[in-house]
């Protein structure tokens, strides 16, 4: 079972809003990695493969769509999706043309979040 | 029969007296000589064989005034008879040979004076020869005839022979006397020059050789010989002398001399025929008459020849003298100019030129002309000269020694000889220069009167004294008036002037005219041609003639047209200061206020943008945290699960608060769509649907235009405002939704019948962190004012406080 389900790495340079969402992630089921800036979740991605990247955008070493661009040339088809405080910028804009799926505002709606990963889950699980 | 002006003359004592003497005295002489003559009768006929009284009767009558005459003429008879009487001549024969003498002398005096008039003086061979004619021969032919026949008749003498011998006798006593008489009666009017003694001394000796020559001529006759009797004849060149150096005093008296001393020797029988033919006495008498006659009569054409001639010549000194002094010591400029270029110039000229008389007639006239005028000069010497003109007269500038311009006004004239050729030019030139030279002067002033008057900026004009008519006028008081200057001179000053201010025009320029004032200046108003009204500063002045009458009022007159505007405006200006600083101020305080809301907001957006973004961050976390405790715990107590939902409850609030906030820092990109009005109410319901206790009704009409309009934008402020309006309402009440066109804008209304809105919060309404709610930091006014406004629309509101509030949002037609 566990291995069926997606594994998911988190990423928040807040360690609190990190392992609050690996703690909910993991009750329902999912493999949750998580990493507090983008070297550290570079680090997991090379080590454990991962199905679902959701990242914060503004983090200290690097924004959320630089890790993303990192992190596909591990994973070319990894699903990313971003989480922020603040408003729509030009580098979330960017990130979206570059093929990250979504964007999600903080506070994030977790009810959504896990419909969210519902959904993605199923197309994951038809391509493979 | 004279009339009594002339006898009272006449007959005044001493003038009686002085005629009666004259008579007398011609009487007496005229008695004496005839009594002479009559010891020389040659018999049988009983005629003197010369006889002086005809001369001296002819003589005595010219003398005489004229109204004496008649006595005179009577006295000489009487005394003719009487002398005749005496010599023993028959009564009757005296009686007609009175009346023939007398007669001949009237009537050689009426013919003198009918044909050559008085005095005759021996002076013009015109009067000899009339004299000669007239007298001599003519009345003295008749007279003679007349004696003749009284001779023949009345004495039985030979009427040829009588008839010759009255007439040699009479003529050649005529002949001798006549002239004697009258040119010593004028000698007085005869001018012998200085030489006196030298002249009296030459008469001397010419009648010294006379008497002595005639004497030798005539006592060597008794020796026959032919030398002897040319001799007699020699006497000839003594009278040729006297008549040439005396004229025909000398020659008269000479020939009397001569005839003298000729009837001595005739009467003692030594007379030329005597010696020649031993003839009768009476061919004696002949030869002596016509001796006489022949020597006498060519020496007093010649004394008169030389008398005329003299006098002629004295005359031409005169004239010439006249002309010379009027030629050179005139007071202007005269030369005369012979046509081969000689000249002759006179002081004036010379002194007005600077040359020496000889320095001018060494230069040509080219030489002492202005070169520009040596062109015009030749043209006026050629029409001359040409007979195109007699004479001409012109202006000419001369060179004078030293160079300056001389101004010559020249009239010149040509002089032609009999053949036509020209002679010379009279030319006379008077100094004209300081003339020209004022000419000059007046007109380069008038020039620059011209020049100032009519090229000047300002307004000039030259109006009559009485009427204001104006006389003259410059362009530019054309320009100020509108006018041209041919209307401008058809009207008066008065016309022109705006009818306020004619009474005062009108009055100065009387007081100037009546040299009450001497000049004056005002500020008045013109009405142009185009009705405009125009002020100027006008200052008039007023020339007077030298009798002090007004001649000319003369007007200069500056436009202050935007002068007086700008003072009128300032007038104006300072009537509404006070307002006016007093609505600045407010504008003034209003700005600053706007200016401090405007950074208020600026300052909040930042701040809110800030904190807005940094809350959500530990507000995430807490939701995150709160979802995982519901996750972790099921199973937990109401209580638990109360507070976490109150969590939930406040992160959300949290939230709320914070979109608000960012919204309101998010000045974002607006994105302006066509809006349809119905389905944006209608979205905007569906989000925040009206609690319970709220009626809902809309009013959007059918047609209504759809707005151009950020629809997200758009919900967000209608949502606000009905939120608004439901929280108005917490005890009830209706909400009305409405809109309608207005204009290029739509108007949407939201209506509602809540509690209101005080008159004190109204103003403050949609400022941001304004608010009277106990929840919510002020913010959703604030921001669908900004929304509404860079949507390009505004937001209004009006409210009665317990009867509720009414919101209008204006949004412009999508009219793309």
């Amino acid at each position: 079972m566990m291995s069926e389900s997606l594994s998911i790495l988190v990423v928040d340079d807040s360690p609190s809003m990190a392992t609050s969402l690996v703690d909910i992630l993991d009750i329902k089921g999912f493999e949750v990695y998580a990493a507090q800036s983008g070297a550290e979740a570079l680090e997991i991605l090379r080590e454990h493969a991962v199905d679902i990247l959701l990242t914060d955008v503004k983090m200290p070493d690097m924004n959320g769509v630089e890790l993303y661009r990192e992190a596909r040339k591990i994973y070319p088809n990894l699903t990313t999706f971003l989480m922020t405080a603040y408003a729509a910028d030009g580098i979330i804009q960017q990130g979206m043309a570059e093929g990250i799926r979504t964007v999600l505002n903080k506070p994030l709606n977790i009810d959504f979040l896990l419909t969210l990963f519902s959904v993605t889950m199923g197309f994951i699980t038809k391509e493979d | 029969m004279k009339d009594e002006g002339h006898s009272e003359t006449f007959f005044t004592p001493s003038f009686l007296v002085r005629n009666v003497l004259w008579i007398a005295g011609a009487a007496l002489i005229y008695f004496s000589v005839a009594r002479l003559s009559l010891l020389l009768i040659f018999e049988p006929e009983g005629i003197a064989a010369i006889w002086p009284p005809s001369g001296i009767f002819l003589s005595a009558i010219l003398l005489t005034r004229r109204e004496l005459r008649p006595w005179l003429v009577g006295a000489l008879f009487i005394t003719d008879f009487i002398a005749e009487m005496l010599a023993g001549t028959p009564g009757i024969v005296s009686l007609f040979y009175a009346l023939i003498l007398t007669g001949d002398a009237v009537l050689s005096t009426w013919l003198i004076l009918r044909f050559v008039g008085e005095p005759i003086t021996f002076r013009r061979v015109r009067e000899l020869v009339a004299w000669l004619l007239l007298s001599v021969v003519l009345s003295n032919a008749l007279a003679s005839l007349a004696a003749a026949v009284v001779s023949q008749a009345l004495l039985g003498a030979s009427f040829w022979k009588s008839w010759q011998e009255w007439m040699a006798s009479d003529g050649v006593g005529n002949l001798i006397i006549t002239p004697l008489i009258l040119s010593w009666a004028a000698w007085g009017r005869t001018r012998w020059g200085d030489r006196k003694i030298k002249r009296a001394l030459e008469a001397t000796a010419l009648f010294i050789l006379l008497v002595l020559f005639n004497y030798l001529a005539f006592s060597l006759l008794t020796e026959y010989s032919l030398f002897s009797l040319l001799l007699t004849y020699l006497t000839f060149p003594f009278l040729l002398w006297a008549a040439l150096r005396f004229e025909v005093c000398g020659l008269a008296f000479a020939s009397v001399i001569m005839a003298a001393i000729a009837i001595y020797y005739a009467f003692n029988g030594h007379f030329i025929n005597n010696i020649l033919y031993q003839d009768s006495p009476l061919d004696t008498v002949i030869t002596v008459q016509l001796y006489l006659a022949f020597m006498v009569a060519p020496a007093i054409f010649l004394a008169t020849t030389v008398a005329e001639r003299r006098q002629f010549e004295e005359a031409l000194g005169a004239s010439e003298d006249k002309f010379k002094h009027m030629f050179e010591y005139s007071n202007v400029g005269k030369s005369i100019t012979q046509v081969s270029g000689e000249k002759s110039a006179n002081r004036a000229l010379c002194e007005m030129l600077g040359y020496s008389r000889e320095e001018l007639q060494s230069h040509k006239w080219q030489e002492i002309t202005h070169p520009d005028d040596i062109e015009l000069t030749q043209r006026v010497t050629d029409a001359l000269l040409s007979g195109e003109k007699d004479a001409a007269r012109f202006t000419k500038r001369y060179l004078h020694k030293n160079g300056s311009v001389v101004w010559g006004d020249v009239s010149t004239s040509v002089r032609w000889d009999e053949a036509g050729k020209p002679l010379y030019f009279m030319t006379t030139i008077i100094d004209n220069t300081e003339r020209v030279q004022a000419e000059e002067m007046l007109r380069d002033s008038e020039e620059l009167f011209r020049d100032s008057f009519y090229h000047s900026g300002i307004g000039r004009a030259h109006a009559e004294p009485m009427s204001g008519r104006f006389l003259r006028v410059n362009p530019a008081f054309c320009e100020f008036t509108g006018y041209t200057e041919g209307e401008l001179l058809q009207k008066t000053l008065i016309e022109l002037t705006f009818p306020e201010d004619r009474e005062s025009t009108f009055s100065l320029f009387r007081r100037l005219a009546l040299q009450e004032i001497r000049t004056f200046m005002q500020e008045k108003r013109f009405i142009r041609k185009d009705g405009a009204i125009v002020w100027a500063n006008v200052s008039v002045d007023m020339l007077f003639d030298d009798e002090g009458h007004p001649m000319i009022g003369t007007a200069v007159i500056q436009d202050i047209t935007e002068r007086k505007q700008a003072e009128q405006k300032l007038k104006e200006y300072s009537e509404h200061l006070e307002e006016m600083v007093e609505a600045r101020t407010r504008e003034l305080r209003e700005a600053q206020e706007q200016l401090i809301r405007q950074e208020k907001l600026a300052v909040l957006g930042q701040l809110a943008g800030g904190v807005g973004h940094e809350l959500r961050n530990p507000l995430s976390v807490i939701n995150s945290a709160v979802y995982y405790l519901k996750l972790v715990q099921p199973e937990a107590s109401d209580k638990i699960r109360q507070y976490h939902a109150m969590i939930e409850q406040e992160v959300h609030n949290a939230e709320k608060i914070i979109n608000d906030l960012l919204d309101f820092a998010r000045l974002g990109s607006v994105d302006r769509e066509s809006v349809n009005i119905l389905g944006l109410v209608k979205r905007v319901l569906e989000r925040f649907p009206a609690p319970a206790c709220v009626e809902v009704s809309l009013d959007l009409p059918e047609g209504l235009p759809k707005v151009f309009a950020d629809p997200r934008q758009m919900e967000q402020v209608l949502g606000n405002l009905v939120v608004n309006a439901y929280q108005a309402m917490r005890e009830g009440g209706g909400l009305t939704i409405s809109a309608h066109q207005q204009m290029q804008m739509v108007a949407i209304i939201v209506k509602d019948s809540g509690v209101g809105i005080s008159s004190e919060n109204m103003q403050k309404l949609f400022e941001p962190l304004f608010t009277t709610k106990a929840k919510g930091i002020g913010l959703g006014l604030a921001v669908s004012k900004k929304l509404v406004e860079a949507n390009g629309g505004r937001i209004e509101v009006s409210s009665e406080p317990g009867r509720g509030s009414t919101f209008m949002v204006y949004l412009p037609v999508d009219d793309r």
